[in-house]
């Protein structure tokens, strides 16, 4: 009775690793999906309010989720006019800050450094373009991961499972 | 605070040098600023160029800073927010106005459009930041000339540019609004095309317009105008730098509406003004700013049969 009740703890345990390993995964996905929906906020922004990106970044934040919520809140508040800091070296402390606790590649994450450079654009359809850019390769490796997520899924499932029983019959 | 909103227009990386500057905010004019030459301040009615160590000095040597056009970007994009889509009107008439009411010309390379209307700048490599000065009781001496028992006469200051047009007609604004010893507070309506009467910032005038003062921010006059005087029902419209015939229109119909005027605009001399087609048929009362030993002062005021009324 006790070997039976080990054998399903480990096998519980080793399918409860393999389902956090999933569910990481599955936080990366949102958050590509969150990055995704951030940067169409600021090209609607863009073209219907026409306001400067620090107070795009405050309304942004309002409208989307952690960590991002706060990296943006953050952004704008060292955007001030008095504080005169650059906007490329606060926004790319603060996204490396933001990242820190995300399970993002790092394609993704070279790509959101970039953003800065591509402000500066002197007319409002202009600067809206260019972040389709940025849209794309979200889009791009949304579409990837999620086609990863399926197979990857049931792989590593199925690599718990086995472990587990392979563990048990070992130590049986 | 002032000292402050001068730093404010630089980035952190290169306010340090507008220190010694800032210190001056009372005497300060004008920072001219151009790609490739010497940073230069003037303070007074005298010129000095700024050293790489942020001094003030007469002599053009090896220590004067020459600023560069990546120097000239920083400033830019600093001033627009990183945001210069943001600023596209702006640019495209040649000036920002910052916190306080400092307006910074701009100049550089006119992008035209097909029907060959200014559409943008780009390499902007000059720029002329000029210092507002709100000088509270600027417009003691005027307002009992521009008073009759009570009455607040229509009024156009005249004078050439740096003279302190508007900072006469800000004064002019907050002592007729919170009332004076000549007449009660009135309700006054403000159009502020330039934000440089205002100073507003994010909505918020920087400058004291009194406490019965509607203020039209960023509005071109003619249509300000009607606007005001259709919502706000102002007693008193005042406008900076008119100039064109639209303009003499809108501040014709403001007077069929009963309203009082304010004004200013750019000129020397009553004849200058008549070649303009402005008389004593709109304004009642004409006051001359000009110079003197660097100071701005009222030269003259006149009625407006033309007669000096202070000299």
């Amino acid at each position: 009775m006790l070997r039976l009740t080990g054998a399903l703890l480990l096998l519980a345990g080793t399918a409860g690793f393999a389902r956090c390993l999933c569910r990481e995964r599955k936080r990366g996905l949102y958050s590509l999906k969150e990055m995704k929906r951030m940067y169409q906020l600021f090209q609607s922004e863009i073209e219907y309010t026409g306001l400067p990106l620090p107070e795009i970044f405050r309304n942004v934040s309002e409208q989307i989720d952690s960590p991002f919520k706060e990296t943006l809140l953050e952004i704008c508040k060292r955007l001030t006019w008095e504080r005169g800091e650059n906007l490329a070296d606060v926004w790319r402390g603060q996204m490396k800050i933001c990242f820190e606790a995300l399970p993002l590649k790092s394609e993704v994450r070279e790509l959101a450094m970039k953003f800065p450079e591509c402000a500066g654009f002197h007319a409002r359809e202009g600067q809206a373009k260019e972040i389709d850019r940025f849209i794309r390769e979200m889009d791009r490796w949304i579409l990837q991961m999620e086609e990863e997520e399926k197979s990857k899924n049931k792989v590593i499932m199925s690599l718990g499972i086995a472990a587990g029983i392979f563990l048990i019959v070992i130590l049986l | 605070m002032r000292e402050g909103q001068i730093l404010n227009i630089f980035p952190s990386r290169i306010r340090e040098r507008f220190c010694q500057v800032s210190r001056r905010m009372e005497d300060l004019q004008e920072i001219r600023l151009v790609a490739g030459w010497p940073v230069r301040v003037v303070c007074l009615g005298e010129e000095y160029f700024l050293s790489l160590s942020g001094e003030m000095t007469k002599i053009i040597g090896e220590s004067c800073w020459r600023i560069s056009p990546g120097e000239m970007d920083q400033i830019l994009n600093h001033l627009c927010s990183y945001s210069r889509y943001a600023y596209e009107e702006d640019i495209r008439q040649g000036f920002i106005t910052v916190p306080g009411g400092h307006r910074i010309g701009i100049a550089g390379q006119v992008v035209l459009s097909q029907d060959g209307i200014v559409k943008n700048m780009k390499y902007i490599r000059c720029m002329n930041i000029r210092i507002s000065h709100e000088i509270q009781g600027a417009a003691d001496l005027l307002m009992p000339l521009i008073h009759d028992r009570e009455r607040l006469m229509h009024t156009l200051v005249i004078a050439p540019p740096g003279c302190g047009k508007t900072t006469m007609l800000r004064d002019l604004v907050r002592q007729i609004s919170n009332g004076s010893r000549w007449a009660p507070g009135r309700q006054v309506g403000v159009v502020d095309e330039r934000s440089e009467i205002g100073g507003s910032y994010l909505g918020i005038p920087g400058n004291d317009l009194g406490m019965r003062t509607d203020l039209l921010d960023a509005c071109p006059k003619v249509q300000g105008m009607m606007m005001l005087i259709r919502s706000m029902a102002p007693e008193v419209i005042a406008v900076d730098e008119i100039g064109g015939e639209q303009d003499m229109q809108a501040i014709r119909s403001a007077l069929r509406c009963g309203c009082r005027i304010l004004a200013t605009i750019h000129g020397e001399s009553m004849e200058d003004l008549k070649r303009r087609g402005i008389d004593g048929t709109v304004f009642e009362r004409f006051a001359f700013l000009g110079k003197k030993e660097g100071k701005c002062v009222i030269l003259n005021v006149r009625g407006k049969e033309g007669r000096e009324l202070y000299a």
